[in-house]
């Protein structure tokens, strides 16, 4: 495997996803290993180029990139042999705020931040450049328990499940689901500290950061003071199940946006091994309550990624999503629909993809795939999006992942 | 004519998928060969690894060969052994009928 001067607090931090969460240890994580000196270093990788395909009057069509890379390295702490702990340095970027233009993809539907002052609607904003910047040391109390110390300037605090960027179920999606803002949406935060103890299969974590979401020069970080705060229990009562429930409590994430946000979210994850690679499928719930507007905005995901063969990958992605900013930009618009209909707005979201793997180079697997969405949505706001809008991505995907021996 | 064609293409099947055995000594697919915890035994390392990501698998002195029974394997982490079973070449797995110690080994 490449890796060198190993001890449990480095399997520990092996298993370890965005920031402190974690897939099922079951899962395993597409990655190329090797080591330099006594440094352990990991890279992973995952790069869609993808063509998006809209209908109805809010749709839109665009060439875009979704895509990071990561690096960690890690080396263990003290020159004893018996000494377990271990400590790591990770960095991930991302080239978004170059290959997806005009700051917005489409995706109908989707809400969350500003492009050029304005809040984004029926799009996905880039990633920042740098994706995380983080630092762990990680300490075996004993056989059965370890203590986990997280700082990151940019980083992933103690809340909600694995980011879908970095879900075992999400890995074959180019496109964000339109439940990230009410679920993972603080994967990329700034001047992040979590303390985290697991023990046995269960983990307390304990994240302080700076809750607002990222501005739109996605170039920079951008720190600010620690304002906002989380907790998270995990529970893995195999390897193969993954489960979560976290809540936090954000001082003014949204910039255009009055008031903080409580945020609770509940989730499993649970992977198969299967002779094709590993069956994901993941259950979300997130929800946010906004301390100035009062509203409960609930959202309800559903996730799986099926390899059928080693080279053939289904997926699927179900949502039910509450939106009350997809007429931000109208604010006439929003006032008249909310007198009439109210402010909120469920939305289901329903997408089929697959993707097939064509071998092309030994460390990098490519694949082409496609996948297609429909959207269910009040008859209040048909007017506005057509009777079924529906939409669908073409893509090629590239990821790091060790050859097989 | 077509019996006597549809019975040898049978007993060629059947003799393809015959079980065979292989001597080798349990580790997991994340080491493979080598185990690199130090301060632990390979027997402790082969077991933290199959408790993350990684499966216990057969180290034949040449390949890592993944085996699709994942307990029984456990009691003889880093244990020379003798596995019957019949491998997949194409998923490299071994789909296992019986794993026995090797004495003296």
């Amino acid at each position: 495997m490449g890796m060198v001067d190993m001890n449990p607090s480095s399997m520990f931090l092996m298993n370890l996803s965005s920031g402190t969460s974690e897939n099922p240890a079951g899962w395993p994580m597409p990655m190329i290993m090797t080591h330099f000196g006594n440094w352990n270093t990991m890279f992973m990788g995952l790069g869609f180029l993808s063509d998006i395909q809209q209908s109805g009057p809010r749709g839109g069509d665009k060439l875009y990139s979704t895509n990071w890379v990561m690096a960690s390295a890690e080396h263990r702490v003290g020159t004893n042999v018996g000494s377990n702990d271990a400590f790591q340095a990770e960095l991930m970027l991302s080239l978004e705020p170059a290959t997806i233009t005009d700051r917005r993809y489409p995706l109908l539907f989707q809400t969350g931040e500003t492009a050029y002052g304005a809040p984004i609607t029926d799009a996905q904003h880039p990633h920042n450049f740098i994706m995380a910047l983080g630092f762990h040391y990680v300490h075996h109390v004993a056989e059965d328990t370890t203590l986990d110390l997280y700082f990151a300037p940019v980083g992933d605090p103690a809340l909600g499940p694995v980011p879908y960027p970095h879900r075992a179920s999400a890995m074959e999606f180019p496109e964000a689901p339109i439940s990230h803002h009410r679920q993972d949406s603080t994967h990329i935060s700034d001047d992040v500290v979590t303390v985290g103890l697991q023990y046995k299969k269960l983990k307390f974590e304990a994240s302080g950061f700076y809750g607002s979401e990222p501005g739109e020069n996605r170039w920079i970080i951008q720190q600010g003071p620690m304002n906002s705060w989380s907790g998270r229990i995990w529970f893995f009562p195999t390897k193969y199940w993954a489960a979560q429930v976290s809540a936090g409590r954000l001082t003014h994430p949204e910039a255009l946006e009055a008031g903080d946000q409580t945020r609770v979210s509940a989730s499993v994850e649970y992977v198969r091994p299967m002779p094709g690679g590993s069956w994901a499928s993941t259950l979300s719930w997130g929800r946010v309550h906004n301390t100035a507007t009062q509203r409960n905005l609930n959202s309800y995901l559903a996730e799986s990624e099926l390899p059928v063969t080693r080279r053939n990958f289904i997926t699927g992605r179900a949502e039910l999503v509450d939106k009350d900013e997809l007429f931000a930009n109208d604010l006439e618009l929003q006032q008249q629909l909310d007198v009439r209909y109210g402010s909120t707005f469920r939305i289901g979201a329903y997408t089929l993809g697959y993707t097939r793997d064509i071998d092309l180079f030994r460390s990098v697997e490519t694949g082409i795939g496609f996948n297609f969405s429909a959207y269910s949505l009040p008859n209040a706001i048909k007017p506005y999006y057509g009777d079924h809008p529906v939409g669908g991505n073409i893509f090629i995907r590239v990821q790091l992942r060790r050859p097989e021996h | 004519m077509k019996s006597f064609v549809l019975t040898i293409a049978l007993a060629g099947l059947l003799a393809g998928a015959a079980p065979q055995t292989f001597t080798g000594v349990i580790t997991d697919t994340l080491c493979g060969a080598k185990h690199n915890m130090k301060g632990h035994s390979d027997a402790d390392c082969a077991k933290m690894c199959a408790k993350a990501s990684a499966q216990y698998a057969l180290f034949d002195g040449q390949n890592v060969l993944k085996l699709s029974d994942q307990k029984t394997p456990a009691r003889f982490a880093a244990q020379t052994v003798k596995v019957t079973g019949v491998l997949d070449s194409k998923t490299n797995t071994i789909k296992v009928t019986s794993i026995e110690p090797v004495p003296g080994k």
